[in-house]
């Protein structure tokens, strides 16, 4: 679910296409902004896969998550229609802010007529674990269900998870993902801190001036390969590892050479016993702020030495703005389909290159290759650094 | 030919912060002496904000306050000679720092949204409080917080579990928190937590030490075996029980009676019919109150004090059962 289109091949179409999701922001009035725009999906509607009453009782991102996980289960030959309860299926989902347009309306109406005014569905709606009990009612999922709400790498962390507790025996298959919904909340606090961009983002260019607050849901549906196998499915890739790791440096700042993030991806690769010269391509976490894309930057090439200027390296953010908690999902997915249909995405908004990010970033048009091992980084307030390896089906 | 033994997760430390108990025996005293229903929430003193100096405390609201106050007993001793990405800290919240997010959130949807300050942003994302704590004690491996609602904590404890027998972490300072914050109380009553027949709201924060070499303190050694968690989709009590029969078969114990089940959440008395046989069963509700995202921390706490209390190799399984989640934890003294 993005901006630039749902469901598999509308969104890998539209990424390899160079198209951007941003446009002007119509969930709720910017005029008070320096800044108008973002990444929205329009004309979402949830009564596909919810009952009106369903919906009601949801807010949009568990509604959005919902959408994703049907997608998901559906484009994995799987029933997603709501089914008999199933305790091997469990459900790890990932978020920034969980159902944030909800605490917004809380808010208002608290500012109105204080804490009282706050409507009690508000109060429900708005706990972030109510996004993956949503998901596991809808589809009738029994195992675990967890959320993770470890900001912008969490959609990273949900699959890495979901990844563990299928190797750990918990559950037979996962719906693992991230969601957030479009925020005025966001808005609002990453244009306090300088960290927008007014009208595009440029992912690594020289000319970048930071990100764009977005939306989205992206869930993946883990199994074991020979249970996948076994009943006909064509798995797009192996999850071998989740690397995480802290910078300790600041809340909302990375550090500045990217210890952190370096730390994660080694840490990546130690857990799957794979050398970094095995690595064909990285989908960076890439916000197009000044810090963070020269603080990734410096951290790949610690981790890949000489060899770190030649790595493919894209990032969606330039299409998609950052959607938070379903970035990393979002890219985990375009990493997956990388890596099964090898192509690289081109990174929209790329166009003069940075001495201080020397990086091989795809841009212009999709990249072809063999893509073997794909690391998709993804790091978040807190200095929660995570990376995602990625594998071709052995 | 046998291999190495395989990792284990003992507990090598706690602190509990609840308004009735500050250690692990007064929480099992406090569990076993139901106060009266229908009273109002159980909250801590404000936290002692002196124990952690002036670095870093701007902006900080209430259970993030009483997480790093927690947290300053149980991280420091680890620091000494391992090294700082071998110690991760992964919690449960329901709420997170939700005093910091409605704060800023009631700026930011004001007529004059540039007025809020972009120094509270930074707590509005639900891993702030652990953000936080990672940076004041210099931690660099991994971290990580959950927040699935009563069973929030029971996700950490499985995390942290894996992790340290896994050799991912050699210390996982795992837990739950949850502050009652003036919203997180209305939520809690909204959302049906605060029964007028039921156990009171409380505030309490939690923290174990999962170490993969038992503590050199004398006493018992009390390691987790097993986390199970299960979800029930259609809502209602009774996931604990599949959570129950996981965690068992996990930890070994068959149908084996364990010789406590002690269960908190809105649905506790459910999770002790449906846990498989146990010689004494604890419904802690009506003593500690509910604890939301600390629930399933403050149901393996009571259970180790119970533990320690009557020594020698014991089993116990801690339950936490409420909104269509359940979860069981499998402690034993070996």
């Amino acid at each position: 679910m993005s901006s630039i289109g749902s469901g598999r091949e509308p969104f890998w179409r539209a990424l390899l296409q160079g198209r951007s999701g941003i446009s002007e922001v119509a969930a709720f009035d910017t005029s008070a902004f320096r800044t108008h725009r973002g990444g929205e999906i329009r004309g979402f509607s949830p009564l596909p896969w919810l009952s009106e009453a369903e919906a009601a009782s949801m807010g949009r991102g568990g509604q959005l998550a919902v959408a994703a996980a049907g997608l998901a289960l559906a484009d994995a030959g799987l029933p997603s229609g709501p089914g008999a309860e199933d305790s091997d299926t469990g459900v790890c989902i990932g978020t920034t802010m969980g159902e944030i347009q909800v605490m917004e309306e809380a808010a208002r109406r608290w500012n109105e007529g204080g804490l009282a005014a706050v409507r009690p569905e508000d109060f429900r709606r708005y706990p972030s674990g109510t996004i993956g009990r949503g998901i596991a009612a809808r589809f009738g999922c029994a195992g675990p269900v967890s959320v993770v709400p470890t900001a912008c790498a969490a959609g990273n962390y949900a699959i890495g998870i979901g990844a563990d507790w299928i190797r750990g025996g918990r559950a037979v298959r996962v719906l693992a993902g991230g969601v957030d919904p479009m925020s005025l909340l966001a808005f609002a606090g990453f244009l306090g801190l300088r960290s927008m961009a007014s009208e595009r983002v440029r992912p690594f260019d020289r000319e970048r001036r930071g990100m764009m607050v977005a939306e989205g849901a992206g869930v993946v549906v883990l199994e074991p390969l020979e249970a996948a196998l076994a009943r006909g499915a064509t798995p797009y890739a192996e999850v071998l590892a989740l690397g995480l790791a802290c910078d300790a440096h600041h809340m909302t700042q990375p550090h500045p050479e990217g210890a952190g993030a370096a730390a994660a991806m080694r840490q990546a690769l130690d857990l799957a016993a794979c050398d970094p010269g095995a690595v064909d391509h990285v989908s960076a976490h890439g916000t197009g702020t000044p810090a963070n894309d020269r603080a990734e930057s410096a951290a790949i090439l610690s981790v890949f030495g000489e060899r770190g200027p030649r790595v493919p390296v894209t990032s969606l953010k330039g299409a998609l703005g950052h959607t938070m908690g379903a970035a990393s999902a979002l890219e985990a997915i375009a990493a997956c389909l990388t890596v099964a249909d090898g192509l690289v995405p081109p990174t929209v908004g790329y166009e003069v290159p940075d001495p201080d990010c020397p990086l091989d970033v795809v841009c212009g048009e999709p990249r072809p290759g063999l893509y073997r091992r794909v690391l998709s980084n993804a790091f978040a307030f807190g200095g929660h650094d995570s990376a995602l390896l990625l594998g071709a089906v052995a | 030919m046998s291999g190495p033994a395989p990792r284990r997760a003992w507990i090598a430390g706690r602190a509990v912060a609840h308004p009735r108990a500050l250690t692990a025996e007064a929480l099992l005293d406090a569990a076993r002496a139901p106060i009266p229903a229908g009273g109002g929430p159980l909250r801590l003193p404000a936290p002692d904000l002196s124990v952690l100096g002036e670095r870093g405390l701007r902006h900080i609201d209430r259970a993030t306050a009483l997480l790093l106050v927690a947290l300053e007993g149980l991280v420091p001793p680890l620091l000494a000679g391992v090294p700082r990405d071998r110690i991760g800290l992964v919690f449960g919240t329901a709420a997170g720092g939700l005093g910091s997010i409605v704060g800023f959130a009631r700026d930011a949807v004001s007529p004059d949204p540039l007025a809020s300050n972009p120094g509270q942003f930074q707590g509005t994302v639900l891993n702030a409080p652990l953000g936080r704590a990672m940076i004041r004690h210099g931690l660099v491996g991994p971290t990580a917080t959950f927040s699935t609602g009563v069973t929030a904590a029971a996700d950490a404890l499985a995390y942290a579990l894996d992790a340290v027998e896994s050799g991912r972490l050699d210390h996982a300072v795992t837990g739950g928190f949850d502050g009652l914050e003036d919203a997180a109380i209305a939520g809690a009553e909204a959302a049906g937590l605060a029964r007028a027949d039921g156990p009171p709201l409380a505030e309490a924060v939690v923290g174990l030490v999962l170490s993969a070499t038992p503590s050199p303190a004398p006493g018992p050694r009390i390691r987790i075996a097993a986390v199970g968690t299960a979800c029930s989709p259609r809502g209602g009590p009774g996931a604990s029980a599949r959570a129950a029969a996981w965690a068992r078969r996990r930890a070994g114990w068959g149908t084996t009676p364990v010789d406590l089940a002690v269960a908190l959440g809105p649905d506790a008395a459910a999770a002790l019919e449906g846990c498989g046989p146990a010689r004494e069963h604890l419904e802690a509700g009506m003593g500690l109150g509910e604890a939301l995202g600390a629930d399933a921390a403050l149901a393996v706490l009571v259970a180790v004090g119970w533990l320690e209390r009557r020594g020698g190799p014991s089993r116990s399984v801690a339950l936490v059962d409420g909104c269509g989640l359940g979860a069981a934890i499998a402690l034993e003294i070996a």
